[in-house]
């Protein structure tokens, strides 16, 4: 009888790219470990190429693989080649490291990271003959089924399928998981004991004990942190979260649901970073090192979720991030040094950490890129330590009034402030705006043209050539969760190709310039499932069941299979687009973030009076998240 | 010029010959090991491979010639084995006074495989001379060719393990339409992921 990893192999040579499901990359950790009894599958439900690119997966794979008990393996979303393949020689989905069944691990943690990959969490957990409802997994000995990343900011449309949810950063919430896992599977283990306790743990969510008693609250709380210094402070937060219980926040379905607090970690510069990661075999979208400089954003723009979500505003000391950086790059042989963060240019000590590098990476020929410089936190200086191929920018809005609406604190001034780009050698431009964006009007989408158009006299005038390339690409304003403009309406589809055509005119008929635009049906539906409810969970099954995997790839994206599935369950899209009234409840008004929604709410009304707010590097304006951890160890 | 020779096997086996070069800069960047680089506006490492092999073969026996001064063939193999993944193990090293242009040189590849089918069966492949047809597709067409003067030995050892020697350079042999015709002939059976290229040979400038 030959070995699931013989069978494997047979098969291998019939699909594209075999190495996504091999495993075998430098850095990866010993399998063997001598009191390693607990398996845990990080499951990523993209394709490998896009999986292998994400920092957040590394953390906590790296993180449970170095605890003595556990050993933690991947398994990615196959391709529809490998799925056809694997079904008609009875191969189940396998974790590349040992070639696995996933159905044997202990746990299954799935990283949500964009609401169109929901279908492919059915997907996956079809392949490896699991039931897609915890409710039907009671039974049977399942793996604990798990998720985790940004999209359990809102839990609400997919939480049937999870037994456990972690909101928040995950690793030392996972870490926390996994130790009390590993302690109740040698009392025996019982799946309603481990949901009871995991719900101690900060950031835990067991969704089918949403309405149950929560033992925890009397009894102190685990701080799944190791880094906390301050467990009273904890805990003083965590009354204030028990004292919420009394208030009245109902959940869509009539009932409330407990309050859970998001995990934070409190001190990047001790938190566990992998410095040995894995080194793909084959080219993956992001095929560098990476460093992560700073959590949280202060800049504030009201539509991004990312900025509000990972508050309070923490960042590594320079002398981590060197060396870390190079401890990565003598690990792994990169050629490439990435310094990652919302707004890397904010970072305090960018300069001084690039300094410090320059002579290690210039002798090892490995190249530093910054890959999201805001315009106004880009400094000269940094330009020489980075490659001069091309620019980027996000100014969002195309005039002053929209920027301030939006708080993305760029003015004209600033973006006019490129010339000195070109002048370091810079010939190419790239530019992100959004479109559908709140009290948005044709003059700013004009004024979208203007900036191309300013930006191309300011090259000719610098540089005295005409050979710059201006690319424009516009995304679609979804409003997110735990944002500012969370209660707004999405644009529709059909206003928001208006929009993409007038741009397109407009932009016709300057030189130099490339426009492109994201889909905007794949935006609606992005949009609902952000805002969605628990309603959403049976659509998603409908969808999935009809044909409709790979949500988020052009070429496998069917709109109308999503819209037929909301029709044959009973529920309109429309009750998620449009704009919700501020003082309803809102699906996911029972995670508490840190930041409070009455700041949430302020920002909007600034907005829409197009006030803006400054950074808050500046000073703390006070949106609550430092009730979870001191920003900028305590300087602001 | 330090001329490295190393393994292909296990998942290494599935690393397409474009990543395999990747690949390598990479090894010797966390080997300390440093070669020249090309001058120009993408300076990359000064490496010259081996003839690709087709994914999904094994190997004990491909060639990757590095340009790099100061670094004795001993301490080239004890550095970039430690940095190296298992499947890419090197084996030997030694040192050339050129770049040794395998891709000119070769000559022909030598492949193991186990067969397995009845005695007689096998002891007509061994005796395949001469005139010997196969049919694959193409491009979508059908081919079929007489293969009988690429194949330049055929090595029995034991019961089932064979060794064919293939013709490479400006003609080649694939081993798995070969092999793949043999099953068609004879009703033997074989598995690709298990052959394995134990040698390749040189013309006058051997490098080994
Ligand atoms: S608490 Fe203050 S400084 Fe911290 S993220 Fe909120 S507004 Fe900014």
């Amino acid at each position: 009888m030959p070995t699931l990893e013989q069978r494997i192999n047979r098969i291998l040579l019939n699909v594209e790219k075999p190495a996504r499901y091999t495993g075998g990359e430098f850095n990866t950790p010993n399998m063997k470990k001598a009191q390693a009894h607990n398996k845990l599958a990080l499951c990523f439900p993209d394709v490998y190429e896009i999986g292998m690119s994400n920092l957040g997966l590394s953390i906590l794979y790296h993180a449970v693989n170095a605890l003595p008990a556990w050993t933690a393996e991947r398994c990615f979303a196959v391709k529809a080649d490998m799925a056809r393949e694997m079904n008609a020689n009875g191969i189940p989905l396998f974790s590349l490291e040992t070639k696995t069944p996933l159905r044997e691990f202990d746990a299954i943690g799935f990283s949500l990271q964009y609401e169109l990959l929901y279908t492919n969490v059915l997907y996956m957990l079809e392949l490896a003959g699991i039931p897609f409802r915890a409710a039907d997994r009671k039974n049977g000995n399942y793996p604990l089924i798990i998720a985790g990343g940004p999209c359990t900011v809102n839990p609400a449309p997919t939480e049937a399928f999870f037994d456990i949810v972690v909101v928040g950063e995950g690793e030392n919430a996972l870490v926390a998981l996994a130790n009390l896992i590993d302690e109740e599977k040698q009392k025996g283990f019982d799946r309603e004991r481990v949901l009871e306790r995991a719900e101690c743990i900060q950031g835990v969510y067991a969704p089918a004990r949403a309405h149950a008693n929560n033992k925890c609250a009397t009894s102190g709380v685990q701080n799944g942190d190791k880094t906390s210094s301050s467990g009273t402070r904890k805990r003083t937060v965590l009354k204030a979260v028990v004292e919420d219980l009394n208030g009245d926040k109902t959940s869509s379905s009539g009932t409330r649901k407990r309050t859970v607090l998001k995990a934070t970690v409190e001190d990047l510069n001790k938190v566990f970073y992998p410095l040995k990661p894995l080194v793909p075999n084959i080219e993956i979208v992001h095929d560098r090192a990476v460093m992560e400089l700073y959590r949280g954003c202060g800049s504030g723009c009201r539509f991004c979720q990312a900025g509000f979500y990972y508050r309070p505003l923490r960042e590594k000391d320079a002398q981590t991030v060197i060396n870390c950086s190079k401890a990565m790059i003598e690990n792994t042989g990169f050629d490439e040094l990435t310094m990652s963060s919302l707004s890397s240019g904010d970072y305090t000590h960018l300069l001084e950490a690039v300094e410090a590098l320059k002579d290690f990476t210039d002798k090892k020929r490995v190249r530093i890129a910054l890959p999201s410089l805001r315009l106004n936190s880009f400094d000269g200086r940094l330009a020489d330590y980075t490659r001069k191929s091309s620019l980027t920018f996000a100014p969002e809005a195309g005039t002053q009034r929209l920027r301030d609406v939006i708080n993305k604190n760029i003015t004209d001034a600033d973006i006019d402030n490129i010339g000195a780009m070109f002048e370091a050698g810079y010939r190419s431009v790239k530019l992100y705006f959004m479109l559908g964006l709140p009290t948005e009007t044709d003059e700013d989408l004009d004024g979208i043209a203007e900036i191309c158009r300013r930006l191309r006299a300011l090259y000719v005038k610098t540089v005295g050539r005409k050979d710059v390339t201006i690319s424009v690409s516009c995304s679609v304003f979804i409003p997110k969760p735990v944002t500012p403009f969370q209660w707004e309406r999405q644009i529709s589809v059909e206003e928001m190709r208006t929009k993409q055509y007038y741009l397109r005119n407009k932009l016709r008929d300057i030189k130099g310039v490339t426009f492109g635009w994201h889909d905007a049906e794949t935006s609606e539906l992005e949009s609902v499932l952000a805002r969605g409810d628990e309603r959403l969970a049976a659509v998603i099954e409908r969808a999935y069941a009809d044909g409709c995997k790979f949500d988020g790839w052009t070429e496998s994206f069917d709109f109308a299979k999503w819209q037929g599935a909301f029709q044959k369950v009973g529920v309109d899209m429309g009750d998620y687009t449009r704009a919700i009234p501020t003082d309803a409840t809102l699906p996911w008004d029972f995670i508490d973030t840190g930041v409070d929604k009455s700041y949430l709410l302020a920002e909007r009304e600034k907005g829409l009076r197009a006030e803006v707010t400054a950074n808050c590097r500046d000073g703390c304006n006070g949106c609550g998240a430092n009730k979870l951890g001191a920003c900028l160890a305590g300087k602001l | 010029m330090i001329i490295l020779k190393y393994r292909k096997t296990g998942s290494a086996r599935y690393i397409s010959h474009i990543d395999v070069l990747r690949g390598m800069g990479r090894i010797l960047r966390r080997a300390g090991l440093e070669p020249t680089f090309s001058q120009g506006f993408n300076p990359h490492m000064n490496l010259y491979f081996s003839p690709p092999i087709a994914l999904g073969l094994g190997s004990v026996a491909e060639y990757m010639a590095v340009d790099i001064p100061e670094v004795s063939p001993e301490d080239f193999l004890k550095k970039y084995n430690a940095a190296a993944p298992d499947g890419l193990k090197g084996i030997s090293a030694e040192y050339a006074e050129k770049n040794p242009n395998f891709a000119a040189n070769v000559k022909a590849f030598v492949y193991r495989t186990e067969l397995k089918g009845s005695a007689e069966a096998l002891a007509k492949i061994e005796k395949i001379k001469d005139v010997y047809n196969i049919t694959y597709t193409q491009k979508g067409e059908t081919v079929t060719k007489d293969v009988g003067a690429l194949i330049r030995k055929i090595e029995r050892r034991g019961d089932s393990e064979f060794f064919f020697t293939l013709a490479a350079g400006a003609e080649v042999l694939r081993p798995d339409r070969l092999l793949k015709q043999l099953e068609v002939d004879f009703g033997i059976e074989y598995s690709l992921p298990e052959v394995t290229k134990t040698e390749q040979l040189f013309g006058v400038d051997n490098p080994r």
